[in-house]
């Protein structure tokens, strides 16, 4: 009896004890004064929505570390840095190139450490003070015409989300940027109307602006090879409450590339990376040439509410790599499963090979797996016998053989009739010599 | 100098029946056998193509080896040989051990 109520006391703590907080990825939000956290109140609050733990702090302080002894304190990183606050460049790409996603909302009076912090990013802001200027496509009642409307999204759906079937215009005010066209790891994700200029607002135009039309460049993301992905956007306004109008898109737009940005969409992962022969389940540490191989691996994609659900494509491939690839084969795909699988024939050649799986695609999380798997040549006694072609060389070998067999018996064991002569002429000279 | 090459050719044949011995000519006969056997393989593989190169590579050493082995036991047994003095068995059996180790090198590659 006491037994079991000590038993029932004991459980009902550890699980008290286990009972965690429900909350989300801790993210740090930078921002020039703290007080302007009720200006991005619409913004904010769809992120604890969803159950993110947001950690308030003010860009300048000195005091704020990302990480303490080797570890980091913070998931994810939010920077609104629009006031020329000087932040810690290098801290930041460190927390970057740990895998730890960052938003970056800067505006026309961006400081230099933004610039710097771009530039490691692959992006190049325009110069302090400067704006994008539209003198066709502004907001009405906006004198200076920087305050511009535009349209032009990029085509890449996982990151739009359910922004695609509804795509309004987008109110932007701020500074434009230049990423290179053919970056493979920068995306351009809102680009400006082709009617305008980045340049400062009062002054004369005297020299060719940094960038005009497309080229600029509004809001872009880095997807990085650490699984890391870095928005920046040339305007902070854009994600305020004044311009998540209902009349605009902003709202969706800036929640669905955030949440992006967050990983919350376009992340895969893969597992169960298995390789067999045909009709065999047994794993191998090597193959032999020209064997059937059976490859198989699943993909999943990470779903807010689901969790991890299968990943459909059909353009993901396997290759066998010696140096350059030998054999390189796309995938089919099953999408209850998420198992990509197909059968494979290796090719002719021996030696060092690995399976490699590397899957790039715009707007998801890069998948790479290497394995290597070397390559045996035939054992003396898995060669073809008896091939037809052969015939021939076969029977020149039996016939010599037989030949030589059968001039053996003559050559020991005839009779030589030439010597008989001539030792009938020379007898005794023969004889003694014998 | 005058006479044409069939002439020559005939005298050529009628002292070669002359003066070789018939183990001689018992070795000659093998020796051509040998001889077109070899040329046929490579006839075969111009012809054919070099697809299983290790079997053809088996039959030509198996003809030109034993050609080579056979001229070795003719010069030997020849009676007009004065350098080399070895007696026709201890000639015969070089001969046979010799093939022997060929046709097993031989029927080991041909596969």
């Amino acid at each position: 009896m006491k037994n079991t109520l000590f038993y029932i006391f004991f459980f009902t703590l550890l699980i008290i004890c286990s009972a965690k907080p429900l909350l989300g990825p801790k993210t740090a939000v930078l921002l020039g004064n703290i007080g302007e956290r009720h200006q991005y109140s619409q913004f904010f609050d769809s992120f604890t929505k969803k159950g993110y733990d947001l950690h308030f702090l003010r860009a300048d302080d000195q005091d704020i570390t990302l990480k303490k002894f080797g570890e980091y304190l913070y998931d994810q990183a939010i920077l609104f840095v629009g006031k020329s606050e000087e932040i810690n460049v290098v801290d930041i790409l460190d927390f970057i190139d740990s895998g730890r996603s960052v938003i970056v909302a800067t505006s026309s009076d961006l400081s230099d450490s933004v610039r710097e912090l771009a530039i490691g990013c692959g992006i190049e802001f325009d110069e302090q003070g400067t704006s994008v200027v539209d003198h066709f496509n502004f907001k009405s009642g906006d004198k200076e015409h920087t305050t511009i409307i535009t349209n032009n999204f990029c085509d890449i759906p996982s990151v739009l989300g359910d922004f695609a079937q509804d795509k309004k215009d987008i109110q932007f005010k701020g500074i434009g940027m230049e990423v290179k066209k053919n970056s493979p790891l920068n995306y351009r994700l809102l680009v400006a109307p082709s009617t305008s200029y980045s340049y400062f607002v009062d002054e004369k135009i005297t020299e060719k602006p940094f960038v005009i039309g497309n080229e600029i460049t509004l809001v872009s993301a880095l997807q990085t090879r650490g699984d890391a992905r870095v928005l920046f956007s040339g305007s902070i306004e854009m994600f305020s409450n004044n311009f998540f109008d209902s009349k605009y898109g902003n709202s969706l737009f800036c929640q669905e590339i955030a949440s992006w940005t967050f990983n919350e969409k376009g992340f895969l992962r893969f597992r169960d990376f298995t390789h067999h022969k045909v009709n065999s389940k047994i794993k191998q540490d090597y193959y032999r040439i020209k064997d059937e191989i059976e490859f198989s691996v699943i993909l999943e994609e990470y779903d807010l509410e689901k969790g991890w659900k299968p990943y459909v494509a059909n353009d993901v491939q396997i290759e066998y790599v010696m140096l350059s690839p030998y054999v390189r084969q796309t995938l089919v795909n099953n999408p209850e499963t998420g198992k990509f699988s197909t059968n494979l024939s290796l090719p002719d050649k021996h030696g060092t090979f690995k399976f490699r799986l590397q899957y790039h695609k715009r707007g998801y999380r890069f998948i790479e797996n290497v394995e290597e798997i070397p390559l045996k040549p035939f054992w003396h006694n898995q060669y073809e016998r008896f091939i037809p072609v052969a015939y021939p060389y076969y029977l020149s070998a039996i016939l010599m053989l037989v030949g030589f067999f059968i001039f053996s018996i003559i050559f020991l064991y005839h009779k030589d009739e030439n010597v008989e002569k001539k030792n009938k002429k020379a007898p005794q000279k023969n004889r003694k010599e014998k | 100098m005058s006479e044409s090459p069939l002439a020559i050719f005939k005298k050529l044949f009628v002292a070669y029946k002359n003066t070789t011995t018939q183990s001689l000519k018992i070795i000659d006969c093998f020796l051509l056998f040998q001889f077109l056997t070899g040329i046929f393989q490579f006839a075969y593989v111009f012809l054919v193509g070099k697809f299983p190169f290790n079997s053809f590579l088996a039959g030509f050493i198996s003809t030109v080896g034993s050609f080579v082995l056979t001229i070795n036991l003719r010069t030997l047994v020849d009676p007009e040989n004065k350098e080399t003095k070895v007696s026709t068995k201890r000639a015969f059996v070089d001969f046979l051990i010799c093939n022997v180790i060929l046709h097993l090198a031989v029927f080991n590659y041909i596969g």
